[in-house]
This record gives structure tokens, sequence and C-alpha cells, in this order.
């Protein structure tokens, strides 16, 4: 099972834009956007703003990578 | 034990904004037996679960009160600052039902539980004066449920920031209108129930407003009366002209 992540544009005042659908099944899962330079040291990094299907909705802490944020909603999701 | 010593001047001056005190008042304080020690950033004072029978006031430094979770996520309550009485209730209630931790280096000072007692008991004018503090930490745990419950993420930084900038100037630490703050995105985040980084883009907000500025990794207030506007802050709660 993988999760598929699709380029969207996120409305924002602060310029955090590049945001990614993710999608398990078809089904989306989760949303990401990638952190602006404002963030410091974890710009470039990918916070989870919203997910769904029983996922955990918010975390502390962003994901380094977007094959990080894949293992963690593979690892945490629920049996379809 | 020291006593008669200048540590404590910070919480009777607190104290004396509290209620009129005269200066039997003042040399019983002075007389209250204390022990002084020193604490780095971010390290437990109290923690949820002890037993207590000393009261801790802040001399100097930030410091704040926190529940958690089991498996370790942090609710800061409440900031407190140079001569804030942190946890009188160790006087009637001696089992810490919250933890208490440092934000920045702290210098406390730990009264007996039992001479705080027999304070109050002597002393009408400084039984009032904590009680009032207590009463107004109470006030302030009311408020903050209202920003953590319901307020959207810009103002609810905005009015925890704007109560710390107040305080800060009540408590003689300078202008409220324009201080670099001793607390980052991490202590904001954990006080207003947000993630860091819904704080962050909260403070870009109020920076792109200017009523805050960036130094560095640190964050300044830069115009308090904007802070108040966006806020919607009203001081009352604070009941500072008590």
């Amino acid at each position: 099972m993988t999760v598929t992540f699709v380029p969207v544009q996120l409305a924002s005042s602060v310029g955090d834009e590049d945001g990614r659908l993710a999608f398990v099944d078809g089904r989306l899962v989760a949303i990401l956007c990638r952190l602006g330079a404002f963030h410091g040291e974890q710009a470039g990094e990918w916070n989870l703003e919203t997910a769904f299907g029983g996922l955990p909705e918010r975390v502390n802490t962003p994901f380094a990578t977007l094959d990080i944020a894949e293992r963690w909603i593979l690892d945490r999701r629920s049996p379809a | 034990m020291p006593s008669l010593d200048a540590s404590m001047e910070p919480v009777l001056r607190k104290l004396e904004r509290l209620a009129a005190l005269d200066d039997a008042d003042r040399a019983a304080f002075a007389a209250l037996p204390f022990r002084l020690s020193d604490h780095a950033a971010d390290t437990a004072l109290v923690r949820e679960g002890d037993v207590v029978n000393e009261c801790c006031m802040l001399i100097d430094g930030y410091a704040c009160r926190y529940k958690e979770t089991p498996d370790g996520q942090r609710q800061i309550v409440s900031f407190h600052l140079r001569g804030d009485p942190i946890d009188i209730q160790h006087i009637l209630l001696p089992r810490a039902d919250h933890g208490v931790a440092t934000v920045t280096p702290v210098r406390a000072a730990w009264v007996p539980a039992a001479a705080l007692q027999a304070l109050i008991d002597a002393r009408p004018a400084l039984g009032q004066a904590i009680w009032r503090a207590m009463l107004v930490d109470a006030s302030v745990f009311r408020e903050w449920v209202l920003n953590v419950g319901a307020r959207e993420p810009v103002a609810r930084v905005a009015h925890m920031l704007c109560e710390f900038a107040v305080r800060h100037a009540a408590a003689g630490l300078g202008d409220a209108g324009a201080f670099v703050l001793p607390i980052g995105s991490r202590h904001i985040a954990e006080a207003t129930g947000q993630t860091p980084v819904v704080v962050n883009r909260a403070v870009q907000q109020l920076v792109q407003h200017g009523a805050l500025a960036r130094r560095g990794s640190d964050i300044a207030v830069a115009d308090l009366t904007r802070l108040r506007q966006i806020a919607a802050f009203d001081p009352d709660y604070l009941h500072m002209a008590a």
C-alpha cells in the first residue's frame, strides 16, 4: 500500500501555500503543507494540516520529508 | 534560613499592589523563614503528585504552571513572573495537582506552608492580599479557558501576549509597549493549545500587522495598542485596580 501525494495550492496569508493532498486507496486521508522560510529550522519540512479516517488530526513536529509522512500515515491508518 | 533579606522584596511589592499593608504587616512578612534556590530554564520546580509543604515564590525569572496528559502532552495553564507567589494553595492542599516549571533561569524562594498560614492568621491584611492573589489567578484561568476554547489562532496568541505584556509592566519589568519576549513559539504553543507551526503562522500575521517584530529568533512586542485591538483585550479580569 502506498500514499499518493497530489500537489495543491493552499490559501495562506503568510505564504504557506505549497500543499499536498494525501490519498490512500483513492480516499483523502491527510493534507500537508511545506513550511515557508519564516518557520526557521523547520522551513522546508511538511506540516500535517489535518487528517481524516482515524489518523491523529495534529502532530507537534512536522515531517522532515514526504517519505516520513507516508510512513507515518501508513503506520497509523486503520485497516479498511 | 535567611530572613529580613532583600530577596523577598518583589513578592512584598506584589502583595502591596493587592492590599493596603502597614509597617507591622511588612515586618511580619520580612520575618518569614524561606530558602532560596536557583534553577536552569525548562526544569521542574514542583511535579504533579508531589506532597509539598513549602510555597514557591518567584524572585527572578519566568515560570509556568502546567498540566500533562499521560502521554506527555503539556498544557501551560499560567505564566508567572518576578514577585508572583505561585502555589499558595499548598497551605491547604499539600498534594500538587499540577506541575510548576521554569521557562527561563529562575531564582525561587520557598516558604514553609505552616509559616505562611501563621502569617495569614496573624496579619489579616496579608491574608487579604494572598486571598486576592489566588482569586486573580482563578480569574486568569477562566480567561485562559476562553482563550484556548473560543478564540481563533491569531487573536488567541495576541491575547496571551497582551496579558504577558501588561503583567510584565505591572511587575516593574519594563515598558509593556515594546519588549523582547522571554518566551518563544514552543511555550506560546503550549499555552494556547496549538502546534508550534500554527503559532508561528499567527506570529507571522501579527508581524505583518506591525503588532509584533522578530529580533533574530526572538519575538518582540512592537505595538501593544495594535496587539490589544487584534486580541480585543480587556484587562479587567486581571483586577489590577482592585
